[in-house]
């Protein structure tokens, strides 16, 4: 009679399973992959053949409807980091082409396909290759969303749509930020100096829109300056010469994109604080199976109680770090908070002379008081 | 304003980013997709066959239909989930095949786990399939694949408590029964 431990058993079965799957498979596979889904996808051709084309003739016999609902762009969604992409939408809201605007744009897209999912999804899928590829992290992981579309309740509603998705991924990602949204009419005829802007310094539309009225609320910036700027430099620039941009880009009352450096800091403290912590309960939920195994056969259980016990007092600590650090967040921006209200006080018009769309609800659009841009929200995530 | 606490999420680096790049023929999306969950492929099979030569069959059938199948995934932050359903399937109708073409091969164990190097491993393997539940072996199988038991859980949509519970008391079965054997 032979007697196993628990982890022998686990060795055992862990060996066993490496032994078992063999890594010269993955080459067969794509190998195989390559001629039978060709062979199939040629069987499936003709079958499919005749009665696509009836199809095509019943579409084509049925008029527009199809191409409009289907193929015609509804909403057009832009996206800036510095990396800028187009999505297309058709009327069900489905992506049907993107379309990088620079080079980095075009590198981000490169290994990705967002057609036919929603802008949602589409941009979490970007996001995640802004993340891999660095765009999006540390301080200034700020994202200028654009929405065009003729109907503006629709364009709203995408609009915060976007917002909450793109929040909540950063979210996930632990990256702190700001997005910012502007909402627009889908442009027929582009106003002639923003077409310059575009064609002279090869921006996005949403980018140079955003960057001739900021120009408007400061005579010493320059747009050749601006222009070369990522999203998240541009708002350092204004935070730093302390430019208000509510009425350009709305703004809620309880956040702003203008965050002391303070605040800052403090925000990533507080991520990080959160992410040890969160590996800390990780840590002790793993003390804690091997302690239960071990007590179970009654071997080792001393050394996993210990492990248990110190991995407890690590995440104790971590706890207490994280509180710490989410006491001086609040108070770096109860802070950041005064500075705004006596900010928000001194430009509380647009240049136009209109009162400034400043909302109370968070991610939800303002009315602009500039000519192109119908309607935006900005939010600050925390 | 509160500041929102972040939950931890689970990450075997498998997200629906990867599948999107399997999609459109990434190889190297692939290699990485196909390195990261062949042992977590290779047992499900494994649990529901019992058949080592099977489950290494449907393990290249599961990372085919994968490449077929990616255009269709649905990004809904549950790949790995996607990606049972999709072994789980291809093992049930191998199973099925086999039993209408009378085709089960009663291989020597020698021959069935040749594979394994040694006698012990041979011996705990065995056992394991003999004796453990499809639902047992599957937990038993997928933890000691590299999962976690968070990750079992939330792959099979079971409370993690099941999950601990049945592993713990998966390993004393085979360990009494390895005594008296």
């Amino acid at each position: 009679m032979r007697s196993f431990s628990n982890r022998q058993i686990e060795r055992s079965l862990q060996k066993s399973i490496n032994n078992m799957t063999s890594t010269e498979m993955s080459p067969n596979i794509t190998n195989n992959y390559k001629e039978e889904y060709k062979m199939k996808k040629n069987k499936l051709f003709l079958p499919f053949l005749v009665p696509a084309i009836a199809l095509f003739i019943a579409v084509f016999g049925l008029g527009t409807n199809y191409y409009d609902k289907n193929l015609k762009v509804n909403s057009n969604i832009t996206l800036d980091v510095n990396p800028s992409i187009v999505l297309s939408t058709n009327y069900y809201n489905k992506v049907i082409k993107a379309e990088a605007l620079n080079d980095d744009g075009e590198e981000i897209l490169k290994d990705i396909n967002v057609n036919n999912l929603k802008p949602e999804e589409a941009t979490n899928i970007i996001i995640d290759e802004l993340i891999k590829e660095g765009y999006l992290e540390g301080d200034g992981a700020n994202v200028l969303l654009t929405v065009e579309n003729n109907d503006l309740v629709k364009a709203k509603e995408i609009e915060s749509n976007l917002l909450e998705s793109v929040n909540s991924k950063l979210d996930e990602e632990y990256i702190a930020g700001t997005v910012i949204t502007q909402v627009d009419t889908i442009r027929k005829n582009i106003d002639e100096d923003i077409k310059s802007l575009m064609d002279t310094y090869n921006i996005s539309y949403s980018k140079a829109i955003f960057i001739s009225n900021i120009i408007k609320k400061d005579a010493t910036l320059r747009v050749e300056d601006l222009a070369k700027l990522r999203i998240s430099e541009i708002s350092k620039l204004l935070n730093e010469k302390n430019i208000d941009i509510s009425d350009i880009v709305g703004h809620n009352n309880e956040d702003s994109m203008y965050e002391s450096a303070a605040l800052t800091q403090a925000k990533k403290g507080l991520t990080k604080a959160e992410q040890a912590k969160n590996q800390a309960e990780n840590k002790v939920q793993t003390a804690t199976e091997e302690l239960q195994n071990q007590m179970k056969t009654n071997q080792n259980a001393e050394v996993a109680e210990k492990a248990y016990q110190e991995a407890e007092q690590a995440r104790v600590k971590a706890e207490q770090e994280a509180i710490a650090a989410q006491k001086a967040y609040e108070e770096a921006e109860a802070e950041a908070n005064k500075g705004n209200t006596t900010q928000n006080t001194e430009t509380n018009q647009n240049s136009n002379g209109e009162t400034s769309g400043t909302s109370s609800s968070s991610n939800q659009g303002n009315t602009s008081g500039t000519n192109s841009t119908n309607g935006n929200g900005t939010s600050n995530r925390n | 304003m509160k500041v929102k606490l972040i939950n931890i999420s689970i990450n075997s680096g498998i997200n629906d980013s990867l599948i999107n790049k399997v999609s459109i023929g990434n190889k190297k999306a692939f290699d990485e997709l196909y390195e990261k969950t062949k042992k977590i492929v290779f047992s499900i099979a494994l649990s529901i066959t019992k058949s080592p030569s099977d489950a290494e069959d449907i393990t290249q059938e599961v990372y085919i239909k994968i490449l077929e199948k990616s255009e269709s995934y649905k990004n809904n932050g549950k790949p790995l989930a996607w990606i049972y359903a999709i072994a789980r399937n291809q093992s049930i109708s191998l199973i099925r095949k086999n039993k209408k073409t009378d085709e089960v091969d009663r291989l020597e164990d020698d021959v069935r786990f040749s594979c394994v190097d040694k006698e012990i491993d041979k011996l705990i393997l065995k056992s394991a399939l003999e004796i453990l539940s499809e639902e047992e072996l599957q937990i038993v199988m997928l933890h000691n694949s590299g999962l976690k038991h968070k990750e079992i859980a939330k792959m099979l949509d079971i409370q993690l408590s099941t999950i601990l519970s049945k592993y713990n008391r998966s390993l004393i079965k085979m360990r009494k029964f390895l005594e008296y054997n």
